[in-house]
């Protein structure tokens, strides 16, 4: 239950980010248009593009973990048994889900002060910033769980693996 | 706690988390906050979200994954491909034809795409194959795949470039117009030594006809009505900079839109590959974008223990030479780019060694050409050469050495054009400043 749910929170934060990133791509060219062809620029265009940038940096961080697609330098790592390499993927992603819920920390501080205070950017858009800042706790947290439900299936796999082994010898 | 003992646990920390295999941007951001936390108590740590939201937050930054969608287009398009027929049924009667064009291709890759595997992996599927067929050294065919292919890190838009910028504090748009030349001298090195080695070792070269190399491709039609839309694009996406049209993002989406008109033409778009390029866009960028946020927190760190202030000072007082300076931080670069990925080199080392730059009056945009060609040697660099990884995977039976072997000279050459452009640093700076 706890791994589907971590699952489906990183996929909805992925999907999230494909739309960012296609809202981006949409209001870069838009914004290319109207500026150089129709010499009318938009207030909105940049401020937004950067509020997306963020969400694109911070919201695929689980995703990205689950598919091990973050670089790393394994080459240490790779020389170890596979039990070792458990154990040192189970010790990472403890590291990993602390300083990921360090951030959730104080960015959700972040977010409910700015929300408190209502503060707004000081463009035109006036857009709330306890919103923007949102992404960081929200990203962070996807990818502590991540890492926390990945721990549990390494530590498990090592439980199955030492089960066997005791079994054989019996 | 002292700023040096604060600086040696966490330096001793990224290194140690670093050989544990975490992702490096977990290890640069667990190692800041353990520094934050010594040199300012857990109340600094407060400092840290603002710091990643605010420095991430920047218009210059949005290139990186307009130009990442782009190289995905230009990736699924099989403009590649056409690229590199076209330049080998150009280049037919010149011994080493198929290793000229897959210099030619690779470097005319990496003006559309800004991550060198893509370069690579792109060429080297068709060439490679080929240029064994035809019965090149395995170590020639796979070495200048590699190595061409490193050369998308340089030759602009590349997203290494991107990120020296935005941590520098340098004009983006001119350090695409600086590595225009250096791209283009490497790219002729390259191709003069195949040259040359086709003239002294005819046999791992030998010539081979076109017609048997097209019979595969009979009904693939001309590729030069292809490559060319191409070739402009390419003049698009920098003129727009070089003439100060457009700005480096905008000049990104002009080339999203190009590479898209071409992939269209080429009925390589569907909904299925659009999503498939949005999603692959997501992964690179996220994992470049993470990496940059972490980074930023430990420059941020960097600066409150005025450790680069430090190291300035230290050399100062040493009283070394600029050469042995200079040499010092060309090894580290090298030594740093044979365990690191190009982004982390990037992002850890400019913050560090820039100031030491400034301190000599070199400018920072020839430092930034210069760290992109030392990225270059660090993709064709065994353990972590990420190049000869993907190469390795397109050549069946073929070991990792072998694809280190071949691309050997053309580290040499890339470390004869940072002496060139040491000497004569006018090479790149003629350009945006001349």
């Amino acid at each position: 239950m706890f791994s589907k749910l971590c699952r489906v929170y990183a996929r909805i934060c992925f999907g999230a980010c494909e739309l960012a990133l296609t809202a981006m791509l949409l209001i870069v060219v838009y914004e290319v248009i109207v500026r150089y062809i129709f010499g009318s620029p938009t207030q909105y265009s940049l401020e937004l593009t950067e509020y997306l940038l963020v969400s694109i940096g911070i919201l695929p961080l689980a995703v990205i973990l689950n598919k091990d697609r973050h670089v790393n330098v394994d080459a240490l790592i790779l020389r170890l048994s596979p039990t070792a390499q458990t154990k040192f993927k189970i010790l990472n992603r403890i590291i990993i889900a602390l300083f990921a819920l360090v951030v959730v920390y104080f960015g959700a501080e972040m977010s409910l002060s700015a929300l408190e205070t209502d503060s707004r950017s000081s463009s035109l858009l006036a857009f709330p910033l306890g919103v923007a800042y949102a992404v960081i706790p929200i990203g962070f947290l996807s990818l502590a769980l991540s890492a926390i439900d990945e721990a549990i299936q390494a530590a498990k796999s090592l439980g199955n693996a030492a089960n066997n082994e005791g079994a054989q010898h019996g | 706690m002292g700023n040096v003992e604060v600086t040696l646990i966490v330096l001793g920390m990224l290194f140690g988390l670093m050989a544990m295999g975490l992702p490096i941007f977990i290890t640069l951001g667990v190692s800041s906050l353990v520094g934050i936390v010594l040199h300012q108590g857990v109340g600094g740590l407060s400092a840290v979200t603002g710091v990643m939201y605010d420095r991430m937050s920047t218009f210059t930054l949005v290139a990186v994954p307009l130009f990442i969608v782009m190289g995905e287009i230009i990736f699924v398009s099989g403009l590649g491909s056409d690229i590199y027929r076209a330049i080998r049924i150009s280049l037919r009667k010149v011994r080493g034809s198929l290793a000229l064009a897959s210099i030619g291709a690779c470097a005319i890759f990496g003006a559309m795409c800004g991550v060198s595997l893509a370069g690579a992996a792109t060429i080297g599927k068709f060439a490679i194959p080929e240029m064994l067929r035809a019965g090149y050294d395995k170590r020639i065919a796979t070495g200048v795949v590699a190595s061409a292919g490193s050369l998308a890190l340089l030759i602009p838009p590349s997203v290494g470039l991107i990120l020296y910028g935005l941590v520098a504090g340098q004009s983006v748009g001119t350090l695409f117009i600086a590595a225009v030349i250096p791209g283009i001298i490497i790219a002729l090195m390259m191709a003069a030594y195949i040259v040359i080695l086709g003239w002294f070792k005819p046999e791992s070269m030998p010539t081979v006809e076109l017609a048997d190399l097209e019979k595969d491709m009979a009904d693939a039609g001309n590729p030069w009505i292809v490559t060319f839309p191409a070739l402009i694009l390419v003049f698009a996406v920098l003129g727009s900079i070089y003439f100060g049209i457009a700005t480096p993002t905008e000049s990104a989406a002009i080339g999203c839109v190009g590479s898209l008109l071409i992939a269209a033409y080429k009925r390589k778009l569907d909904f299925a590959t659009l999503r498939h390029i949005i999603r692959e866009s997501v992964y690179t960028s996220g994992m470049i974008l993470a990496i940059l946020s972490s980074a930023l927190v430990f420059g941020y760190l960097l600066t409150r223990l005025r450790l680069p202030q430090e190291l300035v000072g230290w050399i100062a007082e040493q009283g070394f030479s600029e050469i042995t300076v200079l040499i010092a931080i060309f090894l580290v670069l090298i030594v740093m780019g044979m365990f690191l990925d190009v982004v982390s080199v990037i992002l850890i080392a400019t913050p560090l060694l820039l100031p030491i730059i400034n301190a000599y009056n070199y400018d920072p945009i020839w430092f930034g050409i210069v760290m992109a060609i030392v990225t270059e040697m660090a993709v064709i660099t065994p353990p972590v050469g990420l190049n000869l990884f993907v190469i390795q995977g397109l050549t069946p039976n073929t070991s990792l050495m072998t694809v280190a072997r071949g691309s050997m000279p053309f580290f040499f050459i890339l470390g004869m054009a940072i002496i060139l452009f040491t000497v004569f640093p006018s090479i790149v700076l003629w350009l945006p400043f001349g």
